[in-house]
């Protein structure tokens, strides 16, 4: 609103009541007096009512009425300074404010306040201050700012119509912060008092370090005091205490860390950080600023871990390796979680618990030359250590998945080691599954297997466990010797999770054929009833193997089955042969066992007068000698449970009472091998088990030993098992029969990888080609470059790859 | 000068405002708080005394006073729409010179909503006026040559041009 010429002047000189003298009223509003209700003041020169009248302003205001209202004001600041605001009026200042701004007087107001302020500050405040630097300074200074912030709210309030309009018009500081600026630039920031404030507050800080009580209130206001200064930023408060709070206390710690590593040892020297960041941390909060608690946490953490992490961990008797061997659980927790604080304190522990981790399993994996692990006792430890460590992942290291990671890939990498991992797991298992597993309830068992599950998934050649674990499995389906069918259903359907049907799908079939035989078996007895069949006198039992699912026998059988046996197996051959035909039967002789009625006469050779015994059944004694009689001992009779092959060289004492080794070889046609292990058990087993006595008594067998009834034979039980050699794992060459059978699979599926691969994408280069194929095989077996690419030269020789004319390294499929 | 700590207390009590020639507005603490310099002048010298303000008179003042009333309930309870109504209401009748007054008042008291409300409604009674018009409104003597004022209403042609821009409304209507 320009000033109008419209009309003359107001009087300027109406005094409004209650003001102190020379206030303009009019200044704005209505000067009120009973003469005008409503129309304004000015002369009307044009019809009131719609239009709008200028107001009338006195143009000027006269300067020795504006130096007067000035005056008032000034005076008045000054009584609040000195605390005697009781007798102001509020509203007159404030409307001497109003006037002066209102009449561009705006800026001598605001310079003359700026001086009024700063003479306080300098003159009185300052002075006192300084008077108090050895007494009772920080609550005289606590007193003068609290003061200050009064009068200046105060002071704020009365000129807020400056502060509202000259203050934005000119874009100067606000009446507050202008207070603020000038408090810090004269009293705190000079010389003495600054440096007096911060060596009283850094020392204070020290005597409380030493465990001494300090009047912490007083702190808490000077830090408050310092923020509120910096206005918007943290400058003065970070310059004055802040800075060199954080200097002195990274000194202190550097110093408190050797004092702690001189104590030697990790545990106490962990729980002395940890309570004393626990400590600082408080301390901030009492009574520092709230963003000085993480930099300070940040300098105990820098000097007490960082700089010290290694030495802590590594330390001799007491690090961390200690901590793991005496299962200090508490103590690992409380390292882990400091740190956790720094960034590379986690990697520190890791690396650590890592190396021990990795000797403790080597430890385990590695055999010696030549020795014979006992498997079951090799994965019973790995599965402890592996408790243990989980253990530790829990309690001390709450899981972290780092952690975790780690020990994936620690037992991994030492599982994988020991080529034999993947036969010991998979005796593990057996053994496990076999009856007589000393009384483990069903559950008991489902643990164990889902923590054998665990070492699977580490092991690299799946593929050669594959292997194995049908060999067993079919063993244990053969002799009969599971525990349950639930519990070996289960663990497939464990690997078949794992890794998928392809895995399981020959050991689904195996449980198929057996559960076939039987039914199968069912309809040949009742076809034997109907049909008056003979058996000659032998209990069949028969079953039906489909090859392909069951691991077979890599030499044909040729051994010769007694007479009984073999014809009883012909009825049943023809009878199967008829029901399927274009079926081919073999004969497995490897996992076959039988029943013997025997009867021992005692210390000499006899044999008894047939007549004696009329209730026996000679079934595998058709044609006995008759020999002297003259025994001592009652005959004993017994079941013996021998396997196929040592029944073919026991029905031969039928004949003879001794046979020499070759004798024997010759007359069954057993394998070498298969022989040796039969007649060790017979003869050589414990002093129950012994049927045959050998002789020369040597620990070898040669092929001219001889090898003799033992009549003598007594058992507490009436059938006798003879048990097999304990085989806990293979012999050296069948080992390595069973290594080139794998190898020779993983020919053949890396080949179809190959094929597969390129079949979708037609071109790869070698380098991709090789990434693909591990990729996809990578759950089965690890293959190794050379290998692929061996694969991939046969392939191309064979036409189902071609190399690209233009560059040595692409292959192309061929159609 | 004591603070307002008591705030509810205070709540209760009536504030008392002396105007020009003497005569007192009682009002509700709440009503009274609107005004930021009332707030401060209340809590630096507490709500016993009487506040002078000399510079209204009793019909701005009353206006004000009803102004502040109705809006210390209608935050909470009464709808914006009806709200508006009311402010319009409110400001109708009023002829230009009480519309200035109340904004000297306003503007001294420090009451934004209503300060803004006013020049709202200002605005609007000159919107879409011509130069003269508005001269006369606010009594503005015409200072410019004739010149002068030929060249500025050349500058400013494209203002008040109405077509707009009839080229882009043909694109707009063909993407569209």
């Amino acid at each position: 609103m320009s000033g109008g010429a419209s009309g003359g002047g107001s009087n300027p000189n109406r005094i409004s009541s209650g003001g102190g003298g020379g206030s303009n009223g009019n200044s704005g509003g209505n000067l009120n007096n009973n003469n005008n209700a409503k129309s304004p003041t000015a002369p009307k020169s044009k019809t009131q009512s719609k239009s709008m009248r200028m107001r009338m302003f006195p143009t000027v205001l006269d300067d020795k009425l504006s130096f007067g209202i000035w005056m008032t004001l000034k005076s008045a600041i000054q009584e609040i300074q000195k605390k005697n605001n009781g007798g102001l009026s509020f509203e007159e200042l404030y409307r001497n404010a109003y006037t002066l701004v209102l009449h561009k007087k705006g800026d001598t107001l605001y310079e003359g306040v700026k001086e009024v302020i700063r003479e306080h500050l300098e003159e009185k405040i300052r002075i006192d201050v300084l008077n108090s630097l050895n007494n009772q300074f920080l609550q005289v200074l606590n007193q003068v700012w609290s003061d200050h912030q009064t009068s200046m709210m105060m002071i704020r309030d009365i000129l807020m119509y400056m502060d509202r309009i000259y203050v934005q018009q000119c874009n100067v500081d606000n009446v507050y912060n202008v207070g603020l600026n000038l408090f810090r630039d004269h009293v705190i920031n000079h010389p003495s008092i600054r440096d007096h404030l911060r060596h009283t507050l850094l020392m204070q800080v020290t005597l409380e370090r030493r465990g001494e009580y300090i009047e912490a209130h007083w702190i808490k206001n000077v830090c408050q005091m310092l923020v509120q200064l910096g206005i918007d930023r943290r400058s003065v408060y970070e310059e004055i205490f802040e800075a060199p709070f954080l200097e002195q206390s990274a000194e202190f710690y550097r110093g408190e860390s050797q004092r702690y590593l001189n104590e030697n040892c990790a545990s106490t020297y962990i729980r002395e950080v940890e309570q004393r960041i626990e400590e600082e941390s408080k301390r901030a909060q009492r009574y520092l600023d709230a963003g000085t608690e993480q930099k300070i946490v940040h300098v105990v953490e820098e000097e007490l871990i960082t700089k010290h992490m290694t030495s802590i961990v590594e330390m001799e008797n007491s690090g961390v390796v200690n901590m793991l061997r005496d299962k200090k659980v508490e103590d690992l927790n409380c390292m882990y979680r400091l740190l956790c604080r720094v960034t590379t304190g986690l990697q520190c522990i890791i690396s650590c618990v890592s190396a021990y981790l990795r000797e403790q399993g080597k430890s385990l994996v590695t055999e010696e030359e030549g020795g014979k692990s006992d498997a079951v006792q090799y994965i019973q430890k790995l599965l402890e250590l592996k408790d243990r460590l989980d253990i530790f992942l829990v309690k001390s290291f709450n899981t972290d998945k780092e952690f975790l990671k780690m020990i994936a890939k620690d037992f991994e990498y030492f599982l994988n080691l020991n080529p034999r991992s993947p036969e010991y797991l998979s005796l593990f298992i057996d053994d496990k599954l076999k009856k007589g597993t000393k009384g483990m309830t069903e559950t008991e068992i489902e643990q164990v297997l889902e923590k054998t599950m665990v070492l699977f998934r580490y092991l690299q050649d799946k593929d050669v466990f594959e292997r194995y674990y049908k060999q067993h499995l079919a063993k244990r389906l053969l002799l009969n010797k599971s525990v349950s069918d639930d519990s070996e259903k289960n663990m497939i359907s464990k690997l078949k999770t794992e890794c998928g049907c392809q895995f399981t799908s020959k050991l689904e079939g195996m449980f198929k054929d057996m559960a076939i035989s039987n039914s199968t078996m069912d309809e040949f007895k009742s076809h034997c009833n109907n049909a008056g069949a003979h058996l000659h006198g032998v209990d069949l039992s028969v079953r039906v193997l489909t090859t392909g699912f069951w691991p077979t026998q890599s030499t044909p059988f040729k051994t010769i089955l007694p007479i009984a046996p073999r014809s009883a197996f012909e009825v049943f051959k023809k009878f199967y042969l008829a029901k399927h035909s274009g079926r081919q039967l073999n004969l497995q002789a490897q996992l076959g066992w039988a029943d013997l009625n025997a009867v021992f006469y005692g210390i000499k050779r006899e044999e008894p007068d047939p007549a004696q015994m009329p209730n026996t059944k000679y079934l595998n004694d058709p044609g006995a000698e008759p020999n002297s009689q003259l025994t001592q001992d009652q005959p004993r009779k017994h079941i013996i449970s021998v396997s196929t092959h040592q029944m073919c060289i026991l029905m031969l004492y039928n004949e003879r009472d001794s046979f020499s080794c070759q004798d024997l070889a010759n007359k069954t046609q057993i394998p070498e091998k298969d022989l040796l292990r039969a007649l060790m058990s017979l003869a050589m087993g414990k002093q129950n088990q012994r049927i045959l006595i050998k002789s020369p008594k040597t620990k070898e067998i040669e092929p001219d030993h001889i090898f003799t009834i033992n009549d003598s034979f007594t058992s507490k039980l009436y059938r006798v098992k003879i048990q097999a050699i304990a085989c806990r794992g293979e012999s050296e060459p069948e080992r390595k029969e069973t290594r080139s059978k794998v190898d020779e699979d993983r020919k053949h599926e890396i080949e179809a990888a190959i094929v597969r691969i390129m079949k979708a994408r037609k071109q790869m280069s070698h380098s991709s080609l090789v990434n693909e194929v591990t990729e996809q095989l990578r759950t089965r077996f690890m293959p190794s470059p050379v290998i692929i690419k061996k694969r991939i030269e046969a392939l191309i020789e064979r036409e189902y790859l071609a190399r690209t004319d233009l560059d040595r390294k692409t292959y192309t499929y061929v159609a | 000068m004591a603070e307002d700590p008591t705030a509810a207390m205070a709540k209760e009590c009536k504030v008392r405002l002396k105007i020009s020639d003497d005569t007192i507005f009682e009002v509700e603490y709440a009503v009274a708080m609107q005004s930021q310099m009332l707030k401060n002048a209340l809590s630096d010298t507490g709500t016993d005394g009487t506040v002078p303000l000399h510079n209204i008179s009793s019909e701005i003042m009353a206006k004000v006073v009803e102004y502040c009333a109705y809006h210390v309930n209608a935050a909470n309870t009464i709808s914006e729409k009806d709200v508006k109504i009311w402010d319009q209401e409110f400001l109708k009748d009023l002829d230009q010179a009480t519309l200035f007054n109340l904004i000297m008042a306003t503007q001294y008291m420090v009451i934004h909503n209503l300060q803004d409300l006013i020049c709202q409604t200002v605005a609007d009674r000159i919107k879409d006026k011509s130069a003269e018009e508005v001269r006369e409104i606010f009594n503005i003597q015409n200072d410019l040559t004739p010149e002068e004022e030929e060249e500025i209403r050349h500058e400013n042609q494209w203002a008040f041009e109405e077509e707009g821009w009839p080229e882009i409304q043909e694109e707009v209507r063909l993407e569209g």
